[in-house]
């Protein structure tokens, strides 16, 4: 209950701040509605920035990186673990060695390359990089999850006449579900939260996401902050709900949501 | 089950939001398209749009998509990348103190020409303070579309309650701290002060006015600096009274203070009676409701003196659609263009006519006193024309910081500001 109170407290806060009527800067000690309710923000930033359709462009690039990813983050490694040991550790010493690779650095090279293959001002140029794994993390993590099966099943299922593909499809995924869960959500959150690359590569504001529109609303005056906290709410609402989907897909358990309601998502996030 | 039905909802919920997705407005085929940059918020913006609007209205053979960078930082970010990949933005809007890395990557298509053929744009409309700090090598670089300087917003129900007249227009610096004391008060006695005099961002682009106003120099020549002047008697003097503003009167809230929470929002809070800024906060400060405000002349010294902010239209120089372009910049800067977006009350119009118009001057509007801004152009200076400036600056501004707040010695931060910023000037 205590790591839920932890993990709510700032949900709570921000919901509380996103009602407050604009015009003034946000209060210094914690407040209930001093000056009233106002539902209204929530309607008004549909107004100020097109949300609307960045929320749509967001859930469609999101989407499609995540669901990308889990196939090429999965396939790689599944690769990696059927490896020999020698090959193996240098993979994953790469993989490392990419982690540790800055964002920044990669900007420059990443705009010039897509600008020469005809990507700028496309969505392909944001969800690109999910043909790579999105992160090597993820090639990562699925590497780790394989390993732990035991190179004789796969062996076993060989002599059976199984291919790479059922291999991959009916032994590895389905004792990795918690692994393809996790890529899941950290794929759909990194996608959903990216906010340089569509800064960079897209030209037309039509096509800009939801973290663009953030930033926008951001730029406006501290008195209007509680418009920026609705925007928050906004943005952090899909990510919330697939996680409380997945629990239920994983688990198969019917009884998720009186639970749920009960020991609040930080209480299940926790446990984890 | 719940599952699958809750999985089907978001799938399909995914595909009708891609729909808008293919809704993009396509360029007319006999027209041109440029694009045109901007940095701003959503009310930026859609001043912005409106004069994009009515110049699509004027001039139908030429398509301009409007974008807006959100934040300062992430627009020259993304300028600089579109500059490296050889596609920039056809138009962009950027301060005089931010454009030299353009300038000095030849990145700029020189407008002088342009306006030298223009039947509707003449020199003589803008104030020449402007266009000074946007010419380089003797030609000008970009059309300067506004230029403000920064005033003393003040509250005027806090002054009226210390026993405060209004600052007169000539106000001196032994004034100014002195309404400031005045206003600096603990009001439950508990020992922390919770009402201060003024709000100050530590920054040169606040202290330079102060070391001009006191026959001081930031650079040894403004026509061709080698070197910062900051250590100078006079400039010395001047930097060392703006920090003793924090350090020793403790007018200006502390480096914890100002981190618990802004001058910008303890002013919008009544709790703060002077704020040193641009024209940029008029607008937010208009829906003040809670008490009244004006703003008044920066407090004199030695001299008159002030200090220029001024943005402009810059054409690239790799840019496929000059003529276009300038079309654009040249409605935007007629009398009705500025008018468009000087009704946004953020810019000072840099065209002489309007800013001496009611269309600025509003009476109708707060500030009530908006002459200052006008009054101040005589004496307006700017910083020097370098392309490594902005380098410059912030050196300075890091240094100038740590010493305003008691960090460091001014004369260190000096010491430091002139050796970090050497490389600058080669």
């Amino acid at each position: 209950m205590s790591a839920a109170a932890i993990f709510l407290t700032p949900l709570l806060w921000m919901g509380i701040a996103s009602l407050q009527p604009v015009g003034l800067p946000p209060a210094r000690t914690f407040a209930w509605f001093p000056r009233g309710v106002a539902w209204s923000n929530y309607g008004e930033i549909f107004r100020v920035i097109p949300l609307a359709r960045q929320l749509g462009n967001s859930l469609w690039v999101s989407s499609v990186g995540a669901a990308v990813t889990l196939l090429t983050a999965s396939w790689a490694g599944f690769a990696m673990a059927q490896m020999a040991p020698p090959v193996r550790r240098r993979l994953v010493a790469l993989a490392l060695l990419l982690l540790l690779t800055p964002a920044s650095a990669v900007w420059l090279p990443r705009y010039l390359l897509f600008s020469a293959a005809g990507l700028i001002d496309a969505y392909a140029a944001l969800v690109a990089p999910a043909l790579m794994g999105t992160k090597s993390l993820f090639v990562l993590m699925y590497y780790w999850s394989f390993r732990r099966v035991s190179l004789e099943l796969f062996e076993a299922a060989r002599l059976e006449g199984a291919g790479v593909w059922a291999s991959w499809r009916r032994i590895a995924l389905p004792l990795a579900g918690p692994t393809t869960l996790a890529v899941l959500v950290l794929s759909f959150s990194h996608y959903w939260s990216d906010f340089v690359d569509p800064l960079l590569f897209l030209k037309s504001a039509q096509r800009f996401t939801v973290a663009v529109g953030l930033r926008m609303l951001q730029q406006m005056d501290v008195t209007n902050w509680p418009l920026l906290l609705a925007g928050v709410m906004i943005m952090i609402a899909p990510v919330l709900l697939l996680y409380a989907l997945l629990q239920v897909m994983l688990r198969g358990d019917a009884h998720f949501w009186r639970r749920t309601l009960r020991s609040g998502f930080g209480g299940e996030k926790a446990k984890h | 089950m719940l599952a699958r039905v809750l999985l089907v909802a978001w799938i399909m919920g995914l595909l009708a939001a891609c729909a808008p997705v293919a809704a993009r407005p396509v360029a007319h085929e006999a027209q041109e398209t440029i694009l045109f940059l901007i940095s701003g918020d959503p009310a930026d913006e859609a001043a912005y749009r409106t004069l994009v609007d009515a110049f699509m209205a004027a001039d139908p053979t030429v398509q301009v998509d409007l974008l807006n960078i959100p934040s300062g930082g992430d627009f020259r970010r993304r300028l600089a990348a579109d500059f490296a990949a050889g596609a920039p933005p056809d138009i962009f809007l950027i301060n005089y103190r931010r454009y030299g890395p353009y300038l000095a990557a030849g990145a700029i298509e020189p407008v002088e020409p342009y306006l030298a053929h223009s039947a509707q744009l003449a020199r003589e409309d803008f104030y020449p303070q402007a266009l000074d700090a946007f010419t380089w090598q003797g030609a000008l670089q970009c059309l300067p579309q506004n230029m403000s300087s920064p005033v003393i917003y003040y509250n005027r129900d806090l002054f009226a309650a210390a026993g405060l007249d209004d600052p007169a227009a000539d106000w001196t610096w032994a004034d100014f701290l002195a309404a400031a004391q005045v206003l600096t008060r603990d009001l439950d006695g508990d020992g922390a002060i919770d009402q201060y005099g003024l709000g100050i961002e530590p920054a040169l682009v606040r202290a330079a006015p102060f070391i001009w106003m006191n026959d001081g120099e930031i650079v040894d020549d403004p026509a061709a600096p080698t070197r910062l002047t900051l250590d100078s008697a006079a400039s010395r003097a001047a930097l060392q009274w703006f920090v003793e503003l924090q350090t020793v009167h403790g007018v200006v809230p502390n480096a914890v203070a100002e981190a618990a929470e802004s001058s910008e929002s303890r002013f919008l809070n009544s709790r703060l009676a002077m704020l040193m800024e641009s024209r940029r906060t008029t607008p937010e400060f208009r829906a003040i409701d809670g008490f009244d405000w004006d703003v008044a002349p920066l407090p004199q010294g030695k001299q008159r003196a002030s200090i220029l902010h001024a943005d402009a239209y810059c054409m690239a120089a790799a840019g496929r659609h000059q003529d276009a372009a300038w079309r654009f910049i040249e409605f935007a800067n007629t009398r009705a263009g500025q008018s468009l977006l000087a009704r946004t009350g953020r810019t000072v119009p840099s065209r002489i006519d309007l800013a001496t118009t009611e269309v600025f001057l509003d009476p109708q509007a707060r500030p009530a006193n908006s002459r200052a801004f006008v009054d101040a152009i005589p004496a307006v200076r700017a910083f020097p024309a370098m392309t490594t400036w902005f380098d410059i600056e912030s050196e300075i501004d890091a240094e100038l910081e740590q010493a305003f707040y008691g960090q460091l010695s001014l004369d260190e931060a000096i010491r430091n500001a002139e050796a970090r910023s050497a490389e600058f000037f080669q």
